[in-house]
Formats: structure tokens, sequence, C-alpha cells
């Protein structure tokens, strides 16, 4: 084959363990893929796709506790679909309007929020951004491995992440005028 | 980092994939995907360079001017689909998928073996994939690579990265099939022999390519 996939599954370990996860989790990546493509062969080359970004990132993905695998699965499938999706269709990544770009918010920013206030105004971003902020602060990835987990280039991360911190400052401001 | 950011972050992605999984866990894959996974499992090998994870990135500049030449139909603005010399060509931005055009009479699988007859005493073998369906050699000297694969005809469907590539008419022993140099800069020959399907691709240069490729030979039958 000349996509050589050519992932890192350097031992039977490894070899053993990805299986575990494709007779685990294809089935429901299907089910995601064809929920956004709506047709079979792309969903199946969605599914494909994300075991290809998977192998790939394979040392990353074994350091994951597998209670916590589901999520970091369903942001890979998804985000291949969306790509596809948008390469099908010939339409620009969802792009949020920022007018009057702003400097993203420090992540300490946040520090001193209380958790339900944070939970509801992260409920207010698209899931993209929240897939984004999910990725890098809480499974700790670089922009340089989300870009390779969900297959899109390291500045379209850094872009996402910067929208997520801003959208959430917003949120979170226009929710805490909402108390006053 | 703050733990009330993080906790809330994972239950936010935890609440929102809980709706949207779908209950469903009865689609039953294609032959083409379990063969696809198949490979990927079974694929342990470091790779040589990566052709994969570049979905949309840049508009490929692909000129097929020999199928051009011979009046393609354009079917889809996405992609050109086209049929040229026993081939099924649809070209992607960064890649083709070629299938065989011409299915009829030759075996579903592999039955007689072929290889490479050219001296590669000084190259090692770096890499071997066989399975029914598609026989698969690496050769490796140096920086030198060689790889060489043999295709049943009714289960060719390979994509190639032809990012930036011009694909063109050759002849390999008289037969004639598709020349590329990807990206990567490694030339590509793909021919068909009437029975089965072959590709070398090496950055060692074309003309020897071309030597090696005519050197292909049946060498015995699988029992």
């Amino acid at each position: 084959m000349l996509y050589l996939y050519l992932s890192a599954l350097t031992s039977d370990e490894d070899k053993d363990m990805f299986e575990e996860l494709y007779l685990k989790y294809r089935q429901m990546m299907y089910s995601l893929a064809y929920k956004i493509l709506n047709n079979s062969e792309d969903s199946e080359d969605a599914v494909h796709h994300a075991f290809v970004l998977i192998a790939d990132n394979f040392k990353k993905i074994k350091s994951i506790p597998c209670p916590e695998l589901k999520p970091y699965i369903v942001i890979i499938v998804r985000n291949v679909s969306i790509n596809i999706y948008n390469r099908n269709k010939r339409k620009a990544e969802h792009n949020i309007d920022i007018e009057n770009y702003e400097v993203p918010v420090e992540i300490e920013f946040y520090e001193n929020i209380d958790y339900d206030n944070l939970l509801s105004s992260i409920n207010t971003l698209p899931l993209i951004y929240r897939e984004a902020l999910y990725l890098r602060y809480v499974r700790e990835l670089t922009t340089k491995e989300i870009s390779e987990a969900i297959g899109i280039s390291v500045e379209g991360v850094r872009k996402r992440i910067d929208r997520a911190r801003i959208m959430l400052k917003r949120a979170l401001e226009e929710g805490g005028d909402e108390n006053e | 980092m703050n733990d009330n950011f993080k906790k809330a972050l994972t239950d936010s992605i935890n609440a929102e994939f809980n709706d949207l999984i779908p209950e469903t866990d009865s689609h039953t894959f294609s032959p083409r995907f379990e063969k696809k996974m198949k490979k990927l499992i079974n694929q342990r090998k470091k790779p040589y360079y990566k052709l994969i994870n570049t979905f949309g990135k840049r508009v490929a500049c692909i000129t097929l001017t020999i199928i051009v030449a011979s009046s393609i139909t354009v079917m889809s603005s996405e992609a050109l689909r086209t049929r040229f010399k026993g081939f099924f060509i649809q070209i992607e931005n960064t890649h083709s998928t070629i299938k065989s055009d011409d299915k009829a009479n030759c075996p579903d699988t592999i039955e007689e073996i072929y290889e490479i007859t050219y001296d590669l005493s000084d190259f090692t073998v770096e890499f071997e994939d066989y399975d029914e369906y598609d026989r698969h050699t690496t050769y490796k000297k140096g920086n030198i690579i060689i790889s060489f694969y043999q295709h049943s005809k009714p289960s060719y469907d390979v994509d190639y990265n032809t990012e930036d590539a011009e694909i063109q008419e050759i002849e390999i022993n008289e037969i004639k099939g598709l020349y590329f140099l990807d990206n990567k800069n490694y030339d590509h020959l793909i021919w068909d022999n009437g029975d089965y399907i072959f590709n070398v691709n090496s950055n060692i240069g074309k003309d020897e390519l071309i030597k090696i490729a005519e050197s292909v030979q049946k060498i015995e039958s699988e029992q």
C-alpha cells in the first residue's frame, strides 16, 4: 500500500491494545461518523483515518487511562469526519466571528472562578472549541500533538484554542453581568 | 492547572458525548475497510515518510497530461474521475485513488508470485507483508528505498500521494502503465500485466527504477 500507515505500533503489546481499541470502539466511531457524513463509504474512511491517527499517536494514547479514552477517541473521529465533510462540500471550517481580535486570557484567569459558573460558561461554547480546550488543558497535549491527533494544522489548533479562551472569557463576563 | 477548570471541561465534554453517540452497533463493515484495518493492525514498521494526514491542506497541482489529452470526463467538481490504460483513477487534492478498470479473466487472489529479478543483493529486505490479495516488499540500502507491490486486480484500490504530481504514460516491457514523481521525490511506476497490478516506487532514480520494473518476473506458484 502506498499509504504506508507505518504507525508506531512497535510491540505485540501495542498491537494487541490497538486491536482491542479497534474492536471496542469501531461501531461507535462508525455511528458517529455516519451521523456527520450520512454516507457509509465516507464514514468507513473516517473511522479508518481516525485509527491511522490513533496509531500514529499511540504512545500518547497508551498513557490515557481506559475510562478516559472514549472522549479522546470521539474527538478524533468527530474531527476527521468534519474534515471529510468540509472537504466534500468545499466548505470552510466553521468560523466564529471574533470582531476586533482580542488577546486570549491566560489560563490562570479561570483559577478563581467556581465550578458551576465555569461549567455553564463552557457549555455555551461550540463543541469543537470545548474539544480543543479539553485536549490542551485536561489531556495536556501540546498544539503539535493535538494537530496530529485531529488532523488539522498546528496554526489551526492555536487559533482554535485562542478563540475558545476568548469566547469562554466573554461567556463568563456575560454570565457575571446577568448575575449582577 | 485549576482543578475546577479541568473538571468543568471534562464534565461538559462527557455530557455532550453521552447525547452525541448514537446507540447502534449493527453496521457490517465492507471487505475494503476490513482489509485496510487488517493491514493497519498488522503494520508495525516505522514510516519512511508519512503520506497520510494531509487532508485538503494545499491545492494539488495535478496535470494529467496524457489523460487530459485523451479527453477525460470530469464527473465532479470535487474530484477528477477517469479511465486510463486499464485503470480507474480518481484524483483528489492530495492523493489519487487508483483501481483496476479491467477485472475480467484475472485471478481473484495472488495465485502466482512475481518478484524483482534485478540484482538487489546489496540491499536488505526492510519490510515484507504478504496476504492473499497483495504482496509488498521493501528493500533498503543506505537512504535508497525500493518498494515493490503485487496486487490482485479485483481488490486493487490504492491511494497514492499525487499532491503536486504529474501522472504520465510509460511503457514497461511494452505494457503501458502510469508514471509519476511524488512530492517526496519518489518515482512511481504502476502497470497491469493482465493478471495482476504491479507498483514499484523508489528514490533510486527513474531510469534505474524502470530497469527494476522490467526485471519483474513470475517466480513460483503458490500452493
